[in-house]
Formats: structure tokens, C-alpha cells, sequence
């Protein structure tokens, strides 16, 4: 059998490799991974640093884009194949040569597969020069090998089986195409990577990423996925030998054929079983976790005070005794507890005598014989060991999410939240590894979440030849034991351990260092020439930081420690702190392969590539690479932009290695029982909003995230869009507007510049211990008269909308004194039913921030006076009801004022500002009285597609490049508007739809009319965009068709369409979408009555 | 070797009664395999070369029921199937190559002597690089019918061979067939080309609607025919009579009128006289005369 079998795969293969068909797919692909290893991997190219960091993602790049195709392209040629066989005469005589059935498919199925091997390994070939040539990297030899063996060979024995499969069910070629074109289509579309990758094929979603450190995150759902499909692809092979349309020869064959096929498809089944079973577990066991956390919410629980683990590292399993002691915070005989799941409880004693207790999931009961009256102290000891189950963590994170593959890069990483290897263990508190006071997540409140500050002391015995770090002075006190020295108390502790290798530096009483697995110190000679100011550009960031904080970093160490690269944190609505962030240290991932700054010589080749670096010395160079590295560490948010059919939807997250939780959140906490959100929201106050939005995410979609939340808590309650599950991924940009607005309030009210000053200092004196919430309140009541608590439960659980009407500021040159300066003088009214602050800043002085308070209905007048002329003016409405909240003019010139002994300052005025004057009529596009013809321009195939597509927010983005086909609400402050300034767009078409504006007439008689232009950012791209805008304009006489010309050089703002005589009451004035511009602006129509 | 086909029947699925009851002995040499379309002659071949079951009755090759022993009786076959076209983007002697592997020749030596032979033997020396695709109509033919002689089988069946093949080409494919028939080996020819029939076949079988008809050498089916076979000269105004009333087997145009071959057991009101039958003669006269006979 063998010989034949081969004999037909030679065969068959030269037919194949000599099919046009499989040709072009094959120069293709290779052209492409050409182009790939060009652009990614060589030194001409981007010299992408997550291919040079873990150098096993070159060939996992190289067999995850040729899989790609192939998953494809086989279905093609294993029916071509069958089709073949269908035309009877055709093997007929082959048919009729002594072979069994087996031989004869078998041979076919070896024919397709190991010319698909054979490009592989072509592919590989090219990936392993590129990988030779490029610089900074290495060559993972066994990368090559089992890239190809866990990803090529499932696929396509899968979909080589499966496609022979169908076909000769089928038997007819288009169909199997369709079946078969729309399995693959629905595995990528639709199914993407749920049951955990159940039905991902061709590993497109499922993460194969190789750590360098602990290989791959999720082994077992890689082995059980990947064996699952090539059973499958060899149980459709087998029992298409059993379909072959010929009579059999061998019954032997034939029948170990059936055997085997049973065999395989029972294994693959099998296995799918174990992997939905696994799934399952993983998805019930969080939702069995908050239930019982729902449950034991008002357990009783023991305020913790010390904290002393002695950990054993084993090969796959820690062994601890802990002691706890503290008090207990209600009267009870039982306590509550978390500890991770899979640690199983030995024992626990108190005082030497052993205390009964009780196991539920993660929560651990401990039963005392007697009442344990409130505020008593209780000393435990508790031994316990066992592994970390992953299932137990990250329990409040949607499964969804969870399995969301990001676009950062090609493929998808992984995600993996503790580790427990022989070579490398990580353990943060996520992982539950130490006994925590309470129940964890709940979702019945948020009360669960209550930070301790905590004295931790940590003994660490570990395998051979491991280093252990964690925060605070490690100390060996014998060969594998190891003390850490902790100064104080701390609310979390993180514990790893590995091949750990200690680099630092001293500046200043701190300690810098870097920890990294042997081997990976590619850093370093990168800072060759500076290595003396090394430690001065650090230490410098660290206080400009510090400066414009105006907080003091507060520990005495900050340790950078190389983790896996897959290693995963989310972001939490209740705290800012990612599980990469702990006290004093921070976890990054391998070689920092997420970002191509941490390629250091890669960003210096890069940098000189600039014109303006060349002339730079390797100093300035090396200096400015280190900059761009510690970049990372002070930037909040991390911008994903993802391009859909409805245009770029921007997602912001918060930045895992974002340092500013080293500053409050790990030292501080503002405890409220009533209101635990307020340490965040405190904190993103001490934060400052940075000013988001980088004016091309307002382009590309409509709306910055704050812009977002501002228009969701006009809607709902803070408390409300806390507890809703939609809009979550606004809810940091919600509590950064709450909390700015709050405290920016209290600020303005304390009317004093010592405000932040007091609040420095009130932090420096409760570090590292709770700072209750009366407390904070009693301080700020006693030193600026102010009561926080008289706002809190409106500002908690009321909707507040202050809104804001704004004069035209005008800025003059006055006298002040003696001094020539500038004054900048507006009026603002607060037109809302509740208090509010707008924060007013004068470019380019961004520094200096005034704050202006309102209280409602009031009305003020405000001078602000500069030395330095100022080109603009930002209005910062925070959270209020005008849309969009920030509002920038630019002063086109400033004027002189015969003003002397000028002062800056603000006073309330009896006449509120009003937006018409008298005798003037103005029709918004908000108004009820402007209308649209609609038209539903929504695709047959994108309703199939998206049948429950959402609609959103009602203001969209205002996209030019590609405007909308419907006459589309969007939001800009320059257009016309009382508090929400908006207009409707449309695409330019043929002139069938129409905007109107229905203008009630009170008296008639001759009207000069005006219409709000807006000009798009078109006209900024091309200097020679034009275009008109038609009106049709009924009047006493007739009707008149007039046009508004914008070019470059045209005005914005109200410009004329002349003067007309209506008679009737109602006048109807519309604006066709007929334009050679690539949009139209509906947005208002102003006449004025002319005497 | 002995082919015994006995008492063998088959019945497709929509009902059609492909072979009824047939039952034949075929030795070594040509055994021709005569009938017109429709008789049979395909699914009597496509059972013999093991490609479909009969619905009853046996094929035993030497004493091995084909149904039982495909192996054995494959392991001996060469066959050439009426329509055939062939992996186009394989040449020639890769072709053949493909065939000799498939029917057991494991030696590349012996395998690459074979396949240049047969490549002279049917005059395709010169094209053996030229990919399959790529050959005329005669050529893939007759690549189709070295394929089918790969490996000296046994057992050569060949399904209307002659199709489409010019004169030449024809009488040259006959003499490979006949240079072979004379070997140790069983030649089955199926065609409704009478003339291959006659030129090369010791031995035939006649089916008609899926039964045996005749079965014996041609020169016994001549017989049978003799004195049934007229030469009749007609007249210009009787040329559409005779042709009305008698099955005209050939017309040949004459000075003075025609000259018409008929079958017919006799003659009456015209010049004629009887001529000695060819097995085209004989076969007509037996489906015209002998079958409907029976039949009536």
C-alpha cells in the first residue's frame, strides 16, 4: 500500500504544482511575506520590535499570514480534485489498476497537503534569511518547527478532510464551494473566537504567541484545539475512503479505514468535548463567584493590619503559611475571606489552637466556637497550598472582552494573568494568592472594594537557581531563601520568580532598577555615551512629573520587571491600577516587545533617519531615544483606532505602565463606604484630564470619548452609567468628567490658589493609610468653609446640567497701570438647574488655568488680562449640557481699547446674555422647525450583515473624506447653536434631498437673510476646493434660487443671501445637497428685519 | 486463461435491465464484443473491468469470481475506456509512468524500458515530453491504448478503439492488437465497428437489448447468413422501391442505374443474385432478419 500511495502523491502533486491556480496562489503568498519580512523584519524596513524582541513571532508571522490563504486555497484544490475523479472515464483507468480505495484517497490527500508543505517550508526558508540578517535578534530554531506542525498541519488536514468530505457527499463542486466558502467566511465573521476558539480553524483568532520566558499562554487549549481538527481532518479523509465512488479492493483497508475513521472523529470529538467543558468552566466560575460574593456581601470580615506569608515555590504549586493579624469589624463567630480557588486550605489555628472553617469556591469561612465581639483583635495562621486557577480571575471582565482580539498587532497575543511554571512564577493579587479580608466582585454593590493598607512582610523559599522579586529590599538570607523588608504598609503585594538578573542604579535616595530574565539585557550598551547622565534624565522626568502633579513619588524603589510578554490586565471602573503596576515596581512585558521604542537601537536608526537628527551626536540621540522610552511611563491613555464600515471607532484604554498609581493609588485612598467610587474620581482630579483628543480622533469619529460621556450623563446618573453595563467603555472618560467637575467646583468655590497646595499636603500626611471621606470633608469645611457632602448625593445620583451661554470674547490692548497688556473680556451665563465651572485657558499660555464659577441663572462678565497676546481662547464647559463641551476661538486680531487701570476679574450682571437680538429671527438646526427629507441608505447586505446594528449617539463624527448619505447630525463649536452647537451633513448628491427651515414670519415686511457657514476641513487639505451652496428662498414676489460660493478664501459664519419681502407667516428656506463640494452643512438661517 | 461470464445480470436502479441472463467463455486471443447501441456492451465491460457489480450471476477470471477477488483480477487488467481524457498537465511518459506504477511495475528500469517501448509501439516516441493536453485527438487515443498495454495484462479490454482514429491509424492500432492477441493473452473488443471486428476476432459475441444474441467465431455468423446476401440491379425508377422493401446493406451507383446490396431471405421481381456475405452482411441480417424473427 505505501508504494502506491506514494506513487499517486507523486503524481498528483506534479499535476498540482504544475495548475496555474496553484502557481499564482503560491508566488503570491511568497511575494507577500516578501514584501512582510521587508517592511517588518529587515533592516530597510519598520525593524518591527516584536519580531526582533521574541524572535519565534518571525516564523509564527510567517505561517499565520500563509495560513491565511491556504485555509482557502485548499478547499479549492481538494475539490478540483474530486471533481476530477467525478468525470468517470477520466480515472477510470486508474480505477481499474490493482490498488485499495485507501491507497488511492490517501495518495490524493498526501498530494495536496505536502505541496502546501512544501510552500510552507519555502516560506519558512525566507523568513529564516530575513531572521539571519536582522540585527538585535536571534534565530528560534524550534519556532520553525513548531509554527508550522501546530498551525499549517491541523489546517489543512482539517479543510482537506472536510472539503473531500462534503464533496463526495455533495458531489457537485459550486455547492461544496458555497458550504464550504461559507464555513470559513462564518468561522472569521461571526464565530471569531467563541467557545474559546472552538471553531477558529485556521488559528486567526486563537493566540499561538511563544514566550520566551514560559512558551505558550494557553497550552492546553492549543494542544486540544489543534488535535481536535486534524482528528477531524483525518476522520473526513478516512470516511471518505469509505465514499469513494469505486468498488473496493481491499476490505482490510476498507475496513480499518472505517475503524480509524470512527477513531478520529471520536478523539475529535472527544476533545472538543474536553475544550467546551473547560470553556464552560471558565465562563461559570466567575458567574459562581460573584454570585456567592452577591451573597456574602455583609459577611462579617476582619480588618487586616499585619500580614506575613512564608512562601514555597514547587514545580507547579506554592506552599504557604500565613499569618494575619487584626481586628474584627463587626461581632460575629465567622469571617469571610477570598483566596484563590485552586489553593486548598490545610489548616487554621489562632493562638496555637485550630479554628474550624469552611471552603466555598474562593471564599473562605473561618468559624470561631465563639462570638467575636467588634474591634477585637484575631491572630490566624493559615497554611495552604496548591495552583492558581486563571478562571478565578479578571471575574468582573465581560468573557467577550476577554476574547476580543486586539488589532495592536498581526496576530493576537494572548492574554494569560499569573503564571506558575518550574522556570518562572507570577502571582498579583488578581491571582488571589493571599488571603484578602471580604468577599471579591460584586454586582450588587460596590461596596466589596475597599482598599486596605496593610504591613506585609514576605519570606520566599524558591526552586533552584530562582531569584524572587517583589517590593521592598530582598534580602538571601540562606542559598534559596529570601526576606523581603517592607517599610511600610502597602495595599496589594506581588510576588515573581524566576531567572532574574538585577541592574540599577542609584539617584538621589532612589533606586532604579531593572529586572530582567538572563539574557535579555539588550539594553545594555544602548546608552553607552550617556551612561553618566543616565541617571539625571531620569530622575529629571520623575520631578518634572512630580512638579506638575504636585505629588512626590513616595517610594524609596521603582523597579521595571520583565514579565511574558502575554501577561494581561483590564481596565477596572473601581481603580486605576493595572495589575502590571504594583507598589514601587512594574511589570513589562518581555523585552518591551510591545512597543518599538523599547527597541533602542532600532529607534535611534530610526531617528537619524529624520533630516533634522542627522546632525545630532549619539549623545542627543541616545538621550532623545531614552526620553521616547520613559514617554510611556507618563502617558494616561492609549488611543485604538479600529476602521468600520460606519466609519473609525475610537477606543481609548488606560496605559498599563502609566506611573501615575505610583503617586496616589498605591499610597493614598480617599475612603468612602457610601460613595467608593470617589478614590477614583479623586484621583483623576489629582490626575488633571489630559487634554484628550488629538484633533484627528475628532475628525476620524465625530466625538472624543469625553464628548461621549458628556452627552451620556446628560441622560443618566452618575450612579446610573456606574451600574449599566452599556456604555462601559466610556465610564472612565464619565468619572474623569464627574470627578474634574466636582473637585474643579470645590476649587472654585475655595477661591483660592491654596487649594491644590492643601490637598498636597493632606496626601503626604495620610500616605499609606486611609483617608476617610468625613474626615477629608471636616479638613476642607475647616480650611476653605467648603462642605463636600452637600453635593455629593445630587452630584451622585441626580442628572446636573449646568449649560452655558458665551459671548464672543474680544481681545484689546489696554493699559494696566502703567503697563500696556492685553485684556480678553467675555460674558457667560449659566442657563442650567444646577451650579457649574467652565475652565477658561488663553493659548498659547496653556499653563495658567481660570477656573468660572456659575451659579445657576447667573450671568457674568469676565476680564482677564496677559502680557503676552493671545491668539485664542478655550472654553473647557466640563460636564454640562453644552455640546460640543469644549469651545476654542481664535482672536483673528486683537484690538486697541482706550481702557486705563485695567484689572482682571469677574462680576455678576443682572441682564442674562441672550443669543438673538431684537428683530432678529434665527432657525437652528435644533429647532424644531428645521426638517430633512429622509431616506433609508442602508444596504440589503449590511442589514444581513448587521441586522441588529445599534444607532448610537445621535451626533456622529464629521468625516469629510467620507460623508454620510443621510442628513447626519454632528456636533463642532463652530457652528450655530445656543448650547449644543450642531448642523446636519449630508454627501453632495443630485439635489433630491433637502434640508428646510420653516422661519414663523411675526410681521411681514422686507428681511435681510443670512445663513451660518460652516467650512470643513476640506478646504484646509486643497487649495482648491469650491463649491456652492443652494437655497430656495419663496418671497412676496416669486421664488429666488440663491447661492453662497465657498472657497478657501471665503468667510465663515453668517453670510448673506440677500433681502426678500414675505408676506405670508411662515416662510420656507431649503438647501439642496446638490454641490460640486464633498458635503453639505445644514446648520441655521438667521433674518433680520430691516426698517 | 479462462473468462467465465455466467448467468449474469444487472439492473440499474431506474429499472433498465442493462444484461439479461448472459453467459459466455472467453480463451486467449480476440473475442469481439459486437451490438448496437444500447445492447449491453458498457455494462457488460464495466463489470468485467470491476468497476460495477452485477445485480446477479458471476465473472470468474481463472477461477476467481471477479466480485471477490478484484485484486486479482485488476492486478492482470489493462483497459481502455471509450472516452477518455487525461491529466493534462501530466507528459506523456510521465503518463505512461503513472499507468506502470499503478500496475505494478516497481522497478524505474524495467518501468522506463517499458514505457519507451510501448512510446515506439504506438508512435508517440517523439512527443513523449509533450504534456498530455497538448497531444491531437490520435495521439491522446492512442496513449490511451498504451496505457491499457502497460505491463503486459492479461486481460485487455478496449471500448470502441477505433473512434475517431484515421484509416491509418486504424489499421495500425489493429496490428498492435492482433501482434498481441496472438500472445498468452485475452483481447475483449467492444465496438459497433463491424470491421474490427472482422479483421482481427476469432471469437465474438453479438448482444443485443442485454442478452446474447450470437455467440461463436464470426465465420459462424457468415454462415448463417450465406444466400440471404443479394446483389440486386435497379433501375433509376426502382431504386426507391428496393430500397422500401429490402434492408439495403450498400448502393453503389452504376452506368446504367444502381447496384444494391440487401439482406433478405429472398428476392423477387428484380435482377439479383445472391453474393457471398462479410460479417457486416451477416450482422444485419442477423438484426434484421434472424433477431426479429426470433422476437415475432
Amino acid at each position: 500500500m505505501p508504494g502506491t500511495l506514494f506513487t499517486i502523491a507523486k503524481y498528483e502533486r506534479k499535476i498540482l504544482l504544475r495548475s496555474w491556480f496553484f502557481r499564482i496562489f503560491s508566488a503570491l503568498t511568497l511575494f507577500m511575506l516578501f514584501v512582510f519580512h521587508m517592511a517588518e523584519i529587515s533592516e530597510v524596513g519598520n525593524r518591527n520590535w516584536i519580531f526582533r524582541a521574541v524572535p519565534s513571532n518571525i516564523p509564527y508571522a510567517t505561517i499565520f499570514i500563509l495560513n491565511i490563504g491556504q485555509a482557502v486555497i485548499a478547499v479549492f484544490l481538494s475539490c478540483e480534485f474530486i471533481k476530477r475523479d467525478s468525470k468517470q472515464d477520466t480515472t477510470e483507468v486508474f480505477y481499474v489498476r490493482s490498488m485499495s480505495n485507501a491507497s488511492y484517497v490517501l495518495g490524493k490527500f498526501w498530494s495536496i497537503l505536502s505541496i502546501f508543505l512544501l510552500v510552507n517550508i519555502i516560506a519558512l526558508l525566507l523568513s529564516l534569511i530575513f531572521n539571519a540578517l536582522a540585527k538585535d535578534t536571534y534565530i528560534d530554531w524550534h519556532a520553525f518547527l513548531y509554527y508550522p506542525l501546530l498551525i499549517s498541519l491541523p489546517t489543512l488536514v482539517f479543510i482537506i478532510g472536510l472539503s473531500s468530505f462534503v464533496m463526495s457527499i455533495v458531489r457537485n463542486q459550486a455547492l461544496t464551494f458555497v458550504l464550504l466558502i461559507g464555513y470559513i467566511l462564518s468561522s472569521l465573521i461571526y464565530l471569531k473566537s467563541s467557545y474559546n476558539y472552538l471553531f477558529d480553524y485556521m488559528t486567526f483568532y486563537l493566540p499561538m504567541f511563544h514566550s520566551q520566558i514560559t512558551g505558550f499562554g494557553d497550552w492546553e487549549t492549543i494542544w486540544t484545539l489543534r488535535g481536535m481538527y486534524t482528528c477531524f481532518g483525518l476522520g473526513f479523509i478516512l470516511i471518505s475512503i469509505l465514499l469513494l465512488k469505486r468498488l473496493r479492493q481491499s476490505w482490510i483497508h476498507n475496513t480499518l479505514s472505517a475503524i480509524f475513521a470512527v477513531g478520529f472523529v471520536g478523539a475529535g470529538m472527544y476533545l472538543g468535548y474536553l475544550h467546551v467543558d473547560r470553556f464552560n468552566t471558565s465562563v461559570e466560575m466567575p458567574e459562581r463567584m460573584i454570585s456567592l460574593n452577591n451573597e456574602h456581601l455583609s459577611f462579617a470580615r476582619m480588618d487586616i493590619n499585619d500580614h506575613e506569608i512564608l512562601l514555597t515555590q514547587g514545580e507547579d504549586e506554592i506552599r504557604v503559611e500565613a499569618t494575619i493579624s487584626g481586628m474584627s469589624n463587626s461581632e460575629s463567630d465567622a469571617f469571610v475571606f477570598t483566596l484563590n480557588p485552586g489553593l486548598d486550605v490545610h489548616a487554621i489555628t489562632a493562638h496555637g489552637q485550630p479554628v474550624a472553617f469552611d471552603r466555598k469556591l474562593h471564599l473562605l469561612f473561618v468559624k470561631f466556637d465563639t462570638i467575636i465581639p467588634a474591634g477585637k483583635d484575631i491572630n490566624l495562621q493559615v497554611n495552604y497550598s496548591g495552583d492558581i486557577d486563571l478562571n478565578a480571575m479578571f471575574i468582573d471582565v465581560d468573557p467577550k472582552h476577554k476574547f476580543e482580539r486586539p488589532d495592536d498587532y498581526l496576530f493576537d497575543i494572548g492574554r494569560r494573568y499569573a503564571y506558575m511554571e518550574p522556570d518562572f512564577l507570577l502571582l498579583t493579587p488578581e491571582a488571589q494568592w493571599y488571603l484578602q479580608s471580604g468577599v471579591g466582585y460584586s454586582t450588587e454593590s460596590a461596596s466589596w472594594f475597599r482598599k486596605d493598607f496593610i504591613n506585609y512582610s514576605l519570606v520566599v523559599k524558591t526552586l533552584p537557581g530562582l531569584v524572587p522579586v517583589s517590593i521592598g529590599q530582598c534580602r538571601e538570607t540562606s542559598e534559596d531563601n529570601y526576606t523581603f523588608d517592607l517599610d511600610h504598609a502597602l495595599p496589594q503585594l506581588s510576588l515573581s520568580i524566576g531567572h532574574y538578573q538585577k541592574k540599577s542604579l542609584r539617584v538621589d535616595s532612589l533606586d532604579f532598577s531593572v529586572y530582567h530574565i538572563k539574557g535579555h539585557d539588550y539594553f545594555n550598551d544602548a546608552f553607552a555615551d550617556i551612561r553618566d547622565t543616565l541617571p539625571s534624565i531620569i530622575l529629571e522626568r520623575l520631578r518634572d512629573f512630580e512638579r506638575k502633579s504636585d505629588l512626590k513619588y513616595p517610594f524609596a524603589e521603582f523597579s521595571i520587571v520583565e514579565v511574558p510578554g502575554n501577561f494581561k490586565s483590564y481596565d477596572r471602573t473601581w481603580t486605576s491600577i493595572h495589575q502590571n503596576n504594583q507598589p514601587g515596581l512594574l511589570y513589562f512585558p518581555e523585552k518591551g516587545m510591545v512597543s518599538r521604542r523599547n527597541d533602542f537601537n532600532g529607534s535611534v536608526k530610526r531617528q537619524r533617519n529624520w533630516r533634522n537628527n542627522r546632525s545630532k551626536t549619539p549623545e542627543e540621540m541616545q538621550i532623545m531615544v531614552l526620553n521616547q522610552f520613559l514617554d510611556q511611563f507618563y502617558r494616561f491613555k492609549i488611543v485604538h483606532t479600529n476602521s468600520t464600515i460606519q466609519g473609525t471607532v475610537i477606543n481609548e484604554t488606560i496605559n498599563p505602565f502609566y506611573q501615575f498609581v505610583q503617586f496616589y493609588e498605591m499610597c493614598n485612598n480617599l475612603d468612602s463606604e457610601r460613595w467608593p467610587v470617589l478614590n477614583r474620581v479623586f484621583e483623576s482630579y489629582l490626575r488633571g484630564v489630559e487634554n484628550e483628543g488629538p484633533d484627528w480622533v475628532r475628525r476620524n469619529s465625530g466625538s472624543t470619548q469625553n464628548e461621549l460621556a458628556n452627552m451620556v450623563l446628560q441622560e443618566k446618573t452618575f450612579a446610573e452609567i456606574l451600574n449599566l453595563q452599556e456604555n462601559q467603555e466610556l465610564i472612565d472618560n464619565v468619572i474623569e468628567l464627574k470627578g474634574e467637575t466636582l473637585f474643579s467646583l470645590i476649587q472654585a468655590k475655595a477661591n483660592t490658589d491654596r487649594f491644590r497646595e492643601f490637598i498636597g499636603d493632606l496626601l503626604v500626611e495620610t500616605r499609606f493609610q486611609n483617608l476617610p471621606f468625613e474626615y477629608f470633608n471636616d479638613r476642607l469645611q475647616n480650611e476653605f468653609g467648603v462642605d463636600l457632602s452637600d453635593h455629593m448625593n445630587q452630584w451622585f445620583n441626580e442628572i446636573q446640567l449646568s449649560r452655558y451661554r458665551i459671548s464672543t470674547p474680544v481681545a484689546e490692548i489696554v493699559f494696566a497701570g502703567n503697563k500696556e497688556m492685553v485684556r480678553v473680556s467675555f460674558q457667560a451665563t449659566n442657563e442650567g438647574s444646577t451650579e457649574g465651572v467652565i475652565k477658561v485657558t488663553l493659548t498659547p499660555d496653556e499653563d495658567t488655568e481660570n477656573l468660572l464659577y456659575l451659579e445657576p441663572g447667573q450671568t457674568k462678565e469676565v476680564y482677564y488680562l496677559t502680557s503676552n497676546e493671545p491668539t485664542g481662547i478655550h472654553f473647557n464647559t466640563l460636564s454640562s449640557g453644552n455640546l460640543p463641551n469644549q469651545i476654542e476661538y481664535s482672536f483673528e486680531q486683537v484690538g486697541k481699547s482706550n481702557a486705563r487701570n485695567a484689572v482682571a476679574g469677574e462680576s455678576v450682571i443682572a441682564e442674562p446674555l441672550v443669543l438673538v437680538n431684537k428683530g432678529e429671527i434665527i432657525i437652528d438646526n435644533e429647532d424644531p422647525n428645521f426638517e430633512f427629507t429622509h431616506f433609508e441608505e442602508v444596504s440589503r447586505l449590511r442589514k444581513w450583515l448587521k441586522p441588529n446594528e445599534e444607532e448610537g449617539f445621535k451626533y456622529k463624527g464629521t468625516r469629510v473624506w467620507r460623508p454620510p448619505l443621510n442628513w447626519t447630525a454632528t456636533t463642532s463649536d463652530e457652528f450655530f447653536g445656543d448650547f449644543v452647537r450642531s448642523a446636519f451633513y449630508i454627501k453632495a448628491g443630485d439635489g433630491s434631498k433637502v434640508a428646510s427651515w420653516n422661519i414663523p414670519i411675526a410681521e411681514p415686511g422686507h428681511y435681510d437673510v443670512y445663513y451660518h457657514v460652516y467650512k470643513d476641513e476640506s478646504f484646509g487639505w486643497n487649495r482648491d476646493t469650491r463649491g456652492t451652496y443652494q437655497f430656495t428662498i419663496p418671497h412676496q414676489n416669486g421664488t429666488d434660487r440663491p447661492t453662497i460660493e465657498l472657497s478657501r478664501q471665503s468667510p465663515a459664519g453668517w453670510t448673506s443671501l440677500g433681502d426678500y419681502t414675505f408676506s405670508s407667516d411662515t416662510v420656507t428656506i431649503s438647501l439642496t445637497n446638490e454641490t460640486k463640494l464633498r458635503a453639505i452643512f445644514a446648520d441655521a438661517i438667521k433674518l433680520v428685519k430691516m426698517d | 486463461m479462462n473468462i467465465s461470464i455466467q448467468g449474469l445480470h444487472k439492473q440499474y436502479p431506474n429499472g433498465n435491465q442493462a444484461l439479461k441472463d448472459v453467459n459466455l467463455e472467453i480463451k486467449e486471443g480476440m473475442f469481439g464484443l459486437l451490438g448496437p447501441n444500447g445492447a449491453g456492451k458498457s455494462s457488460l465491460i464495466r463489470i468485467l473491468v470491476t468497476l460495477m457489480k452485477p445485480s446477479s450471476g458471476k465473472v470468474v477470471v481463472n477461477g476467481h469470481d471477479v466480485t471477490k477477488n478484484r485484486a486479482y483480477v485488476r492486478s492482470m487488467l489493462g483497459y481502455l475506456p471509450q472516452d477518455f481524457t487525461f491529466f493534462s498537465n501530466l507528459k506523456t511518459y510521465e503518463f505512461l509512468d503513472y499507468a506502470a506504477r499503478l500496475a505494478g511495475m516497481n522497478s524505474r528500469r524495467k518501468r522506463n524500458e517499458a514505457v519507451d517501448r510501448l512510446l515506439e509501439d504506438v508512435g508517440l516516441f517523439d512527443v513523449r515530453s509533450r504534456k498530455a493536453g497538448k497531444l491531437s485527438g490520435g495521439m491522446k487515443r492512442r496513449l490511451g491504448i498504451a496505457q491499457a498495454l502497460i505491463n503486459d495484462p492479461q486481460i485487455i479490454i478496449v471500448d470502441e478503439p477505433t473512434t475517431g482514429l484515421d484509416p491509418e491509424e486504424r489499421i495500425r492500432f489493429r496490428n498492435l492488437l492482433a501482434r498481441l492477441g496472438s500472445q498468452d493473452v485475452s483481447i475483449i473488443l467492444s465496438t459497433h465497428i463491424v470491421a474490427d471486428i472482422s479483421s482481427m476476432c476469432e471469437h465474438m459475441a453479438l448482444l443485443n437489448k442485454g442478452e446474447i444474441a450470437f455467440s461463436g467465431p464470426p465465420d459462424e455468423l457468415i454462415r448463417q447468413a450465406k444466400g440471404h446476401v443479394w446483389s440486386i440491379y435497379a433501375a433509376e425508377k426502382e431504386y426507391l422501391e428496393v430500397n422500401q422493401k429490402y434492408e439495403v446493406v450498400a448502393t453503389v451507383m452504376m452506368k446504367e442505374g444502381w447496384k444494391i446490396t440487401v439482406v433478405a431471405d429472398e428476392v423477387v421481381g428484380y435482377e439479383a443474385e445472391p453474393i457471398q456475405p462479410n460479417l457486416e452482411h451477416a450482422y444485419v441480417y442477423f438484426v434484421e432478419h434472424t433477431l426479429k424473427k426470433i422476437e415475432a
